[in-house]
């Protein structure tokens, strides 16, 4: 079995002279895994990926990165191992994205900055995976969002390190974005051996795509697992708790617990069920077991009948049964 | 887009060439090619002694005075914009030129109070003294935030620590002034306007070497400047010891200015100017290329500046820095105004 490529032991995190922000983690990362950090806003998402690639110094504890203190590395030799992705954009007007995913190169090349022709490949390559090859010439300021995301992946893949750590990617992101996103970073594991550890907000996206979460949760310890594992567990519920949301673990999403709304129970086909409960939590409604059901669904190939009390209504298409919904909550209420 | 830089390039060489020769001929008196032809190589019909005196001794050094300092001083506001990120850092932001004056009016106060002399009754002493007195203020007030930067964590900070220099050296100025005599005060003033006629004939090597120096300084951190761009995280994730960088191009940027300033008097405006005519006319943020070109479109804009400041017809010649001002100011305006069309992506 080989070594693991990051080895975090007893790991205390926070700026000079303050409290750790985490009890100490310990943790052992292997390459090709792919981790996504998780947790509310202040929780020291960015101060642990920022321990990890050696920008800040742990409080205590150590981060080996191939077996050596990330702390023991020259900034030279560090660039070689660990490359960032952040949240901060450069704030430079006219730097061009070639020049952007050419400064990956830096750490390689000699004193002058002047790329040699294997150099120029390797640009040329990490723009053509992240499909940004199309956007050459075009200045940082002049880019979407996610163009500006890709052209830092790019820069991050052109540095060639083994370990890549990326700080809220999806943050600005439309949805389709962020699936690309995760799809490009997913390849790059498998196609370069890659191993990618990124922190986000969005858990929907990081429970369909990440093989590993790291839960982190103000004064708790690190909780580390897979999302199925930390849901089915009831972590994921523990570590957002807010009094008025709780995860649903059958439906993987928040709900509002202060809703005291009609009870329901849904059954029927697979992909129809999952839009009607969706439009139940929207209006307010619960979603409860058989037994003890106010209102029960049957959805059949997006047609679907209604049973409430001793009536039953047949609706013809999901608009119409939401439409009944809505009618039978404001005449009970 | 790349090729064009080349071509660019050598137009703005060209233009360059072009100003410094128009140098050599206009002025107070007009002089024909001939004439600037003997003077500078010794070929063809004699000219009148007068005008190659005046070309040898008075407009050649003059222009390669402007050039340099123009060149120096755009290097220094490129460095300067690179290291804080910000479009409005020049090379006096720091209060590097005010710590020249500061040496100039200590000078100038002292030296009468104790010698009972008027400093520039005393011809090539009295500037040689200026020359000194300016350099010493500007590099202990280098020296001084050299040390502040090592302090300081966030370069932010330093900015503003700097900004706070430039304001008690300026205010120290003013009392000297205050306790000046009026002679010294005049001389004061003078040298306060700027020119590039400060440095003679025989300075001129020097001052070459001492701003050569600086130039060529500047060339060593093109790599460290490109890190930059992408932020402090992002420079230390690609390898760079941010702090020793930031430290050395400060200290880089400062001794141009405290060099130039010591020469040529407090010039305003090119080292704020040049570095955006520059990303403007090449729309990119590359040092490879933005060093060489602000070096050239910044000894071409010092030698315009000189050029109107003794259009024929002057009797004598306009200060440098207030011509400075005048055409660096609009200059600034029309890149902010121009800026509108930077989300404009395709070249």
């Amino acid at each position: 079995m080989k070594a693991p490529l990051i080895e975090i032991n007893e790991l205390e995190i926070g700026y000079t002279s303050s409290k750790s922000l985490i009890p100490p983690f310990s943790q052992q990362v292997n390459e090709g895994a792919f981790i996504a950090l998780i947790g509310s806003n202040g929780t020291g998402k960015s101060t642990l990926l920022k321990t990890i690639s050696g920008i800040i110094e742990p409080l205590s504890g150590t981060v080996l990165l191939n077996k050596r203190s990330v702390e023991d590395y020259s900034s030279e030799d560090k660039a070689l191992v660990v490359s960032i992705v952040l949240t901060d954009l450069p704030v430079d007007y006219y730097i061009r994205t070639e020049d952007v995913v050419a400064l990956g190169r830096y750490p390689h090349i000699g004193f002058w900055g002047r790329l040699d022709k294997h150099d120029k490949e390797m640009v040329e390559e990490s723009m053509l995976l992240c499909g940004i090859s199309h956007l050459k010439g075009r200045t940082m300021v002049s880019l979407s969002d996610g163009e500006r995301q890709k052209t830092m992946i790019a820069k991050a893949l052109a540095q060639d390190t083994p370990i890549i750590i990326l700080d809220e990617p999806a943050a600005f992101l439309d949805y389709p974005a962020k699936i690309e996103l995760m799809q490009l970073l997913k390849s790059l594991i498998a196609s370069k051996k890659k191993t990618v550890i990124f922190s986000s907000h969005d858990l929907d996206l990081v429970l369909r795509n990440a093989d590993t979460i790291w839960a982190m949760s103000p004064g708790m310890p690190i909780i580390s697992g897979s999302p199925e594992k930390l849901v089915v567990d009831g972590f994921i519920n523990n570590y957002f708790d807010r009094n008025s949301l709780t995860f649903d673990t059958e439906f993987g999403q928040f709900t509002d617990l202060t809703t005291s709304g009609l009870k329901v129970y849904v059954s029927g086909d697979i992909p129809h069920i999952r839009w009607v409960k969706n439009a139940l939590l929207r209006n307010g409604l619960q979603l409860t077991a058989k037994q003890i059901s106010d209102i029960q669904i049957e959805s059949n190939s997006n047609q679907y009948i209604l049973y409430c009390a001793a009536e039953s209504y047949f609706c013809r298409d999901i608009d119409t049964l939401i439409k009944k919904i809505t009618e039978l909550c404001s005449r009970i209420n | 887009m790349r090729r064009h830089w080349g071509i660019t390039l050598l137009i703005l060489l060209l233009f360059l060439v072009f100003l410094f020769f128009v140098n050599l001929f206009l002025g107070s008196v007009p002089l024909d090619f001939k004439t600037v032809w003997f003077a500078l190589t010794g070929f063809g019909p004699a000219a009148d002694p007068s005008h190659v005196t005046i070309v040898l001794n008075f407009r050649l050094p003059q222009a390669i005075t402007a050039m340099l300092s123009g060149a120096g001083l755009a290097v220094a506001g490129l460095l300067m914009q690179t290291l804080f990120r910000n479009p409005l850092a020049d090379p006096s932001i720091l209060g590097i030129s005010s710590g020249a004056s500061l040496g100039v009016a200590i000078l100038l106060l002292t030296f009468s109070a104790f010698s009972g002399y008027v400093l520039h009754t005393l011809g090539w002493i009295s500037q040689f003294g200026i020359i000194l007195a300016a350099f010493t203020g500007a590099m202990l007030v280098l020296l001084l935030i050299t040390w502040l930067g090592r302090l300081l964590i966030n370069i932010v900070s330093l900015l503003i620590a700097g900004i706070m220099i430039a304001y008690v050296t300026g205010a120290l100025v003013g009392i000297a002034k205050y306790f000046s005599h009026k002679e010294d005060l005049q001389a004061f003033v003078l040298w306060g306007l700027g020119s590039f006629s400060n440095v003679g004939s025989s300075q001129i090597p020097v001052f070459t070497f001492a701003t050569g120096i600086g130039l060529i300084f500047s060339y060593l951190m093109v790599k460290p400047l490109n890190m930059l761009l992408l932020g402090e995280s992002y420079a230390a994730n690609l390898g760079l010891n941010v702090k020793r960088s930031q430290l050395f191009i400060l200290f880089v940027s400062g001794y141009l200015t405290a060099v130039i300033t010591a020469y040529a008097g407090p010039i305003a405006f090119i080292g704020l100017a040049v570095p955006h005519l520059a990303r403007n006319i090449f729309r990119d943020s590359n040092h490879q290329l933005l060093l060489p070109a602000v070096m050239v479109i910044g000894a071409g804009l010092a030698l315009f500046c000189n050029l109107i400041a003794r259009l024929p017809g002057f009797e004598s010649s306009l200060p440098i820095n207030a011509v400075t001002s005048l055409i660096g100011a609009p200059i600034v305006i029309w890149v902010i105004v121009k800026k509108k069309h930077l989300y404009s992506s395709e070249l």
